[in-house]
């Protein structure tokens, strides 16, 4: 054998022999192929639930008819079984987040299990019950708990904030962020938020979907915008925005933070120019704050159920299959206004305003 | 005896085969995988959809078929008829079998994948509309004529172009 000069690496205790990264065929590296295997059986399960989604035609039906009218056609989807017999606004919401956690429970049992998609969706429930037990004490009112949605217990929840080791790092790191500023209740929300909105980015990342990832960064931007207004209507300075604004959006923190402190016109001048839609950018002029950022969030599920629907020509893969989720989400959210509004006697017109884009057109 | 390349024609003829028949099977075998996922999550769901969804799956096996024809068709047509069989086939004339097979061994393999990707599609139409199964048919099986045009033009290159080849090459 000829002698090349060529000795192998030696390996040290504890090392394993493997092969360099690019002699190393992944499977994942070839996307269009492995993700028919990845995500082959949730995408058929998928194609049968999408035909019982909420249609449109049913969505106008259920807008113009009165309370006891609505339920009856909720009968006609899988919705009606969850709301029967309820009256109040409690039993309502009670209905609705069991049908959600059977939403989520689906999604589960279907998807591989290194997907991150269960992630993507649930953490945003521990973060917002998170939220809500730190605030309860700091003011001791705890209100708004969203128990059994997240992907940890309230329980769960409460003991990692006495024993952060027990948490997550994402969640552990949000945490420590806040019981080292020494946070307000409003601070904390929006902290909280800005872990949450870079956790999912994080999780995008590692699974390696532009779609996902297009998705996260859109909503980072949204959130900033939003930050931006309540900051300036709070009248916070640029150390407090540089502490709330979340990195990873397709808008700069940096540029973001310089905009923060020109006049409004100016303001939305240049993020109309940047990327998104003025119509998207109104929402910072009017009157009445809540009404505005009530509108505003109301434009945003538009615009990012959207990008969604884009992502249906996709046959296979995780996008048909985060689509029926956010359809599912959307669906929650859209029969919550309805008959919220129908208890609250508004007129059809008032309840069309609020409500969102459906998936399905 | 006569070789081309190091390999003797037998050879050739055998690595020929081999190709065209794992060329085809990989294929077949990716491609029905792809969509038989996607059936198993429909049938989950939907179980009577299982007539229809059946040639959906199907149909991306056809190219492993392809492949076993040209293989079945190497070992009974190409061998020689002369004293001495497969011993008696010069180099040339076995690798001149083992070019004839590569349009079934490349153009069934790609097409199967393909039609296995296409065939989801076709899959997720079924699940939606059960009365569209017959145009969902269609689409995958637009993916085949490629393949059924590479098995032609192995069969007709084996019998018009290489047959005769080799009995010339046996008389001389």
């Amino acid at each position: 054998m000829l002698d090349r000069g060529y000795s192998p690496p030696k390996l040290e205790k504890g090392m394993k022999k493997t092969a360099p990264g690019y002699r190393r065929p992944s499977l994942r590296s070839l996307k269009s192929y492995s993700e028919p295997v990845r995500y082959g059986y949730a995408v058929g399960r998928i194609k049968v639930l999408e035909s019982r989604l909420l249609t449109p035609h049913r969505l106008n039906r259920l807008i113009e008819a009165d309370y006891s009218e609505a339920l009856h056609i909720l009968d006609e989807v899988e919705l009606g079984d969850y709301l029967m017999g309820a009256r109040v606004a409690g039993e309502v919401d009670v209905g609705l987040i069991r049908y959600l956690r059977d939403v989520y429970s689906l999604l589960e049992e279907m998807l591989p299990e290194d997907s991150c998609l269960v992630d993507f969706f649930l953490s945003r429930y521990d973060f917002h019950n998170l939220k809500v037990i730190l605030k309860s004490r700091m003011d001791g009112k705890e209100e708004g708990l969203l128990p059994g949605l997240g992907r940890l217990e309230v329980e769960e929840l409460r003991e990692g904030i006495d024993e952060p080791k027990l948490l997550p790092p994402a969640y552990r790191a949000a945490l420590e962020e806040i019981k080292e500023a020494q946070l307000s209740p409003q601070e904390t929300d929006m902290v909280m938020d800005k872990h949450f909105f870079s956790y999912r980015l994080q999780l995008a990342e590692g699974e390696k979907n532009a779609f996902l990832k297009e998705y996260a960064r859109t909503a980072i931007d949204f959130a900033n915008l939003k930050t931006i207004v309540r900051g300036r209507k709070l009248g916070k300075g640029r150390e407090f925005m540089q502490l709330v604004l979340v990195e990873g959006g397709k808008l700069g923190k940096d540029d973001l933070l310089e905009l923060y402190e020109k006049p409004y016109d100016e303001m939305i001048k240049a993020l109309g120019k940047a990327r998104y839609p003025s119509t998207l950018m109104s929402f910072m002029e009017g009157a009445d704050e809540i009404v505005r950022l009530t509108d505003f969030d109301r434009r945003v599920d538009d615009y990012l159920m959207e990008l969604t629907r884009r992502a249906r020509r996709i046959s296979v893969g995780m996008e048909p299959i985060f689509g029926y989720v956010k359809a599912r989400e959307v669906e929650v959210t859209v029969v919550r206004i309805i008959l919220m509004g129908k208890l609250h006697n508004l007129s059809p017109a008032d309840i069309e305003k609020m409500v969102r884009k459906l998936y399905v057109e | 005896m006569e070789t081309f390349a190091g390999l003797s024609g037998f050879h050739w003829a055998l690595l020929g085969a081999a190709v065209a028949v794992i060329g085809g099977g990989i294929g077949s075998a990716m491609g029905i995988t792809y969509v038989a996922n996607v059936a198993s999550g429909i049938l989950t769901e939907d179980p009577d959809k299982f007539g229809p969804l059946l040639p959906v799956v199907a149909i991306p096996g056809t190219q492993g078929i392809y492949g076993f024809i040209t293989g079945v068709m190497v070992a009974f047509v190409m061998k020689p008829g002369v004293e001495g069989g497969w011993n008696a086939l010069p180099g040339v004339c076995g690798f001149y079998i083992f070019l004839a097979c590569l349009p079934v061994a490349f153009n069934c393999c790609i097409s199967a994948i393909y039609q296995g990707l296409t065939s989801v599609g076709a899959a997720g139409m079924v699940a939606k509309r059960r009365e569209e199964a017959g145009r969902a048919l269609v689409l995958p099986a637009l993916v085949e004529t490629y393949a059924v045009l590479s098995l032609i033009t192995t069969i007709i290159l084996l019998i018009v172009a290489v047959k005769p080849a080799i009995d010339a090459a046996l008389k001389a």
